[in-house]
């Protein structure tokens, strides 16, 4: 592999709060295509660490580098312009609207002429871009027109995961953050989720993976972080662990790799 | 939804025909039982039917006079003025708002347009300011309610104040002889007279705004899921605020279309118009929590209200039985609904779960 | 227009325009209030102060009816024209409010007099006592048994629109109009008021009876309530659809004459008997056109001249028997 910077890299990063270090020293990198699982127990820190790599939190102490350059994120928007996108558990879909209009939102194509002046939609362009964008991820969806209420929950993941994949700007790929994306789903809709993220990854997507899911973990992830109490205490290639690993280091029960 | 997981294969389709759904027109959700899309069918249009169904009982009852143009070209004409101020209520509903402060907005605009009038100024000037009025009390509401405060009690806080307003205006009198606005108030063209050609336009541009722009579609949405419409990297604050906008300006129209029928503008703001207006509105199935709704539906809406009263009225019925018949027939709606809606979920989830065993989609 | 006013409201449609001329006829005479100790008669509280101030306080049902904000600013004017001062109150068409803002100025010895239109009759009983007992005279208006009292009473004058009288008038000039252009045959409309309003009951059939009596060809063909103009205009639009010929219109309101005009106008219709009983400036303007055939007007600016000073004299004499007057109403036809 020639010498890429890695899609997002974290040194170093710090997050306090008072007296509580809710984020401990952590480093953490992503390469383009690589899918990445942040687990930990509840209160270790992955949530937060999300939301520092989101843009949402700013970190007390350490660096955050997007493929190379070092950023600072004022705001969430700003990590957005920088290729992050992140799928929030609530999905944030407009439940009223349809797939195509979900997925077009904020990027609408406007028809030619006087009456795109006028702001009006073309709403066949978009159903065909979103249907292209779609059959690229793997995904086929009931009609563009069905409204996103009427969808299952892992088909509303779904959508919600296509619609941040869309959005990754810039000619490199951008970065993935999920947070929990199967929590209230059933097997079946695991499975289909589970695809949806192997398939962004084979194209050059980088995904950051939180999840209490073991068995989703394993499976999608290429790698794996453990957080125990703000601190980093595994960061292994899935190939190279196993179930009763991971679990001794989330729970603390197994000691930190890096002790 | 399927996808095509490497393992497994639920059809013998290769992973590039994946993609494809073009042999199925878009408008027709595929594998939908004929059951759902009869529910469907009937929520969504309904109340045409209903409207439909009103009308012939009318017309068989109150023969030979309900069935008649001159009739029906009155019906469709009480109807405009209510319809217009509905359109208001509808879009701010939709957008998230439910603005009280209509018939505040409704007088002062009407009063500012007749005070102009009557010191000599041209008829468009009246207009115009009239207008504007709706305009910035519109972005008054807006802006006072992205501070964070309820939007309700903010529009009856605008409701007074434009009240008051209306009344300093004009000194606390009715300005009568507005016969200048006659073209827009009992003015026929073609046998139509100019209230109907202006709910009309209001409804037709409305819908068109809501549906095919960029920005009505961006309005819908926020309305719906303000938050998911912020993540997408859009202004949703300047939605809400547009919502009050258009809503305020509905109300300053319907205020100066009345104020042209009867030829009169008076600063007695009038709390009826909210209800009647969030009648026709309800009837039409907007839902209150925002983010959806079908404009045609709420103009159909002021029609039912508008025809129940003029068949009454030509039967020669007290119209408080109208106003009866029309609550009951609201509760009704709204029971249909939530039974229809709660039938499709239940469906759906069936044929969601059917997919696991028979292995379809 | 809200419907919950009273028919005292709407009646009062036109204001004390009349007032002003009448501020400046109106020969103040002199008021002098004699210092009469007064005693209580119904045996409680204190004696008040022997000189009662020169300061009326006008409640009327709201200062937001134009006619009613109107006759504030004549009363204010006339009672300054004969050395008064006038505190005006606004209920807002609040019963409570108002019986409490007029407690707080009573009980104060602010006001050696007040003038009441009352929101809600029945519910200024202690208000009156209090002024009573006070010696401070009231004047409201109704009549006695609207305030739980029967006939006349001290300290207390009774200022009640004659309904019947005015519905009499409305249905006789009506009949004499439908003599007059039509040969006495017709099909009437009688655009009433809403439900509720005060007198309503007996001014219809008043004015149902003095129809019959002077046309008795005529027939009322449909009864329809407006509340306001615009609703009014539609609403009677739609009744000429069930009854075309229809031509003759009587209403309670102005408002019921102003929006049949429109109907018929919008219909294309002719319209050639119109009463109405109220009389603004836009009805008075049509009578003297012709397009009306008479106005039943209350004059308010005679009854507040005569309101006023009976206030004037009672304040002299605060025991004597109050009287009931009621408010002068007028014919208005286009001769007149």
């Amino acid at each position: 592999m020639t010498e890429v910077a890695p899609a997002l890299e974290l040194t170093g990063i710090d997050m306090h709060y008072g007296f509580v270090r809710a984020l401990d020293s952590i480093d953490f990198t992503v390469g383009q295509g690589e899918v990445v699982g942040l687990l930990g127990d509840n209160g270790a820190g992955k949530s937060t660490l999300l939301k520092v790599m989101s843009g949402a939190h700013r970190p007390t102490g350490g660096q955050i580098r997007v493929h190379g350059e070092e950023k600072h994120f004022q705001s969430p928007s700003a990590a957005t312009h920088a290729g992050i996108q992140m799928v929030y558990q609530d999905l944030a879909l407009v439940d009223a609207q349809d797939i195509a209009t979900n997925l077009n939102i904020g990027r609408e194509i406007l028809r030619k002429g006087p009456l795109g002046w006028l702001g009006f939609v073309d709403h066949k362009a978009q159903r065909k871009r979103s249907e292209v964008e779609l059959e690229k991820l793997g995904v086929r969806t009931a009609a563009m027109t069905r409204p996103v209420e009427m969808l299952s929950g892992g088909q509303r993941q779904v959508v919600a995961l296509a619609r941040s994949a869309t959005r990754i700007t810039g000619e490199r790929n951008g970065i993935l953050l999920l947070d929990e994306p199967t929590a209230a789903l059933g097997y079946e809709q695991t499975q289909q989720v589970q695809a949806l993220i192997r398939r962004m990854a084979d194209q050059g997507i980088a995904i950051v993976l939180v999840t209490h899911n073991f068995p989703l973990a394993t499976a999608v992830c290429d790698r794996i972080s453990v957080l125990n109490r703000g601190k980093k205490v595994a960061d292994v290639p899935t190939a190279a662990t196993n179930y009763d690993e991971i679990v001794g280091w989330v729970t603390g029960a197994r000691a930190s790799m890096f002790a | 939804m399927s996808m095509t997981v490497p393992h497994e294969t639920n059809e013998a389709v290769a992973p590039a025909q994946a993609g494809a759904t073009a042999p199925v027109p878009p408008a027709r959700p595929e594998g939908d039982p004929t059951g759902i899309r009869a529910l469907i069918f009937i929520r969504d249009r309904g109340i045409f039917v209903l409207w439909g169904l009103l009308i012939l009982g009318f017309a068989l009852w109150a023969n030979p006079f309900f069935a008649s143009v001159t009739n029906a070209v009155l019906v469709a004409n009480a109807a405009s003025l209510t319809a217009i101020f509905a359109a208001g209520v509808a879009v701010g509903i939709i957008c998230g708002a439910l603005d009280l402060s209509i018939p505040g907005v409704a007088a002062l605009a009407a009063c500012t347009c007749g005070w102009l009038l009557e010191n000599g100024q041209p008829v468009w000037v009246g207009l115009v300011a009239g207008m504007a009025v709706g305009v910035v009390v519109g972005l008054a509401n807006g802006v006072i309610s992205l501070r964070g405060f309820n939007p309700i009690i903010v529009t009856i806080g605008t409701l007074s104040i434009t009240t008051a307003a209306a009344s300093i205006l004009v000194g606390g009198y009715t300005v009568p002889g507005l016969t200048q606005l006659k073209f827009m108030g009992t003015q026929r063209y073609l046998g139509v007279p100019a209230p109907v050609y202006i709910a009309a336009a209001v409804f037709i541009v409305g819908t068109v705004f809501l549906t095919r722009t960029r920005d009505g579609l961006r309005l819908m949405a926020v309305g719906g899921n303000a938050e998911a419409v912020r993540r997408s990297g859009i202004h949703s604050d300047r939605y809400k605020v547009l919502g009050f906008v258009i809503s305020a300006s509905c109300a300053a129209l319907g205020g100066l279309v009345t104020t042209a029928v009867v030829t009169e503008a008076s600063p007695a703001a009038s709390p009826g118009i909210i209800f009647t207006a969030l009648t026709a509105v309800a009837l039409a199935g907007v839902s209150l929590a925002g983010g959806r709704g079908s404009l045609p539906r709420v103009l159909v809406g002021a029609l039912i209200l508008a025809t129940i009263d003029n068949g009454l009225t030509i039967k020669g019925i007290d119209p408080y039985w109208g106003t009866g018949l029309t609550g009951f027939l609201l509760l009704a709606s709204l029971g249909l609904e939530k039974w229809i809606s709660t039938t499709v979920s239940n469906r759906l989830v069936a044929t969601a779960q059917a997919s696991v065993h028979t292995g379809t989609r | 227009m809200s419907s919950s006013r009273s028919r005292s409201t709407r009646a009062l449609s036109v204001l004390a325009l009349g007032a002003v001329p009448l501020l400046l006829a109106a020969c103040g005479s002199s008021s002098s209030s004699s210092a009469a100790p007064s005693s209580s008669d119904s045996g409680s509280s204190s004696a008040p102060a022997s000189t009662l101030p020169k300061t009326l306080v006008f409640s009327p049902l709201s200062l937001a009816p134009p006619a009613l904000k109107g006759l504030s600013v004549g009363v204010t004017g006339y009672g300054k024209s004969k050395g008064w001062e006038t505190i005006i109150q606004d209920p807002n068409f609040d019963p409570t409010k108002q019986t409490t803002d007029l407690n707080a100025v009573l009980d104060s010895g602010r006001a050696g007099a007040a003038w009441v239109i009352a929101v809600a009759p029945k519910s200024m009983g202690e208000t009156l006592k209090s002024a009573q007992s006070k010696g401070i005279p009231i004047l409201v208006n109704g009549k006695p048994e609207e305030y739980g009292f029967t006939g006349p009473q001290p300290g207390i004058t009774f200022d009640y629109i004659d309904y019947a009288a005015g519905g009499q008038a409305l249905g006789d000039q009506l009949g004499k109009c439908l003599v007059a252009k039509t040969g006495g045959k017709g099909q009437v409309l009688f655009a009433v008021s809403s439900p509720g309003q005060a007198g309503k009951d007996e001014f219809e059939k008043a004015a149902t009876d003095a129809l019959k009596a002077a046309a008795p060809d005529a027939t009322i063909v449909q009864t329809v309530v407006v509340s306001d103009r615009a609703k009014g205009q539609i609403a009677i639009g739609n009744a000429l659809q069930g009854h075309p010929d229809l031509n003759a219109v009587m209403s309670s309101t102005d408002e019921g004459a102003l929006g049949a005009l429109g109907a018929f106008d919008a219909a294309g219709k002719d319209l050639p008997c119109v009463t109405d009983f109220g009389g603004n400036d836009e009805v008075l303007a049509l009578v003297k056109k012709g397009t009306i055939w008479a106005s039943v007007a209350l004059q308010f600016g005679a009854d507040m001249t005569q309101s006023f000073d009976t206030l004037e004299k009672m304040q002299a004499d605060p025991t004597a028997v109050g009287q009931v007057l009621t408010v002068p109403q007028k014919i208005i036809t286009a001769s007149s």
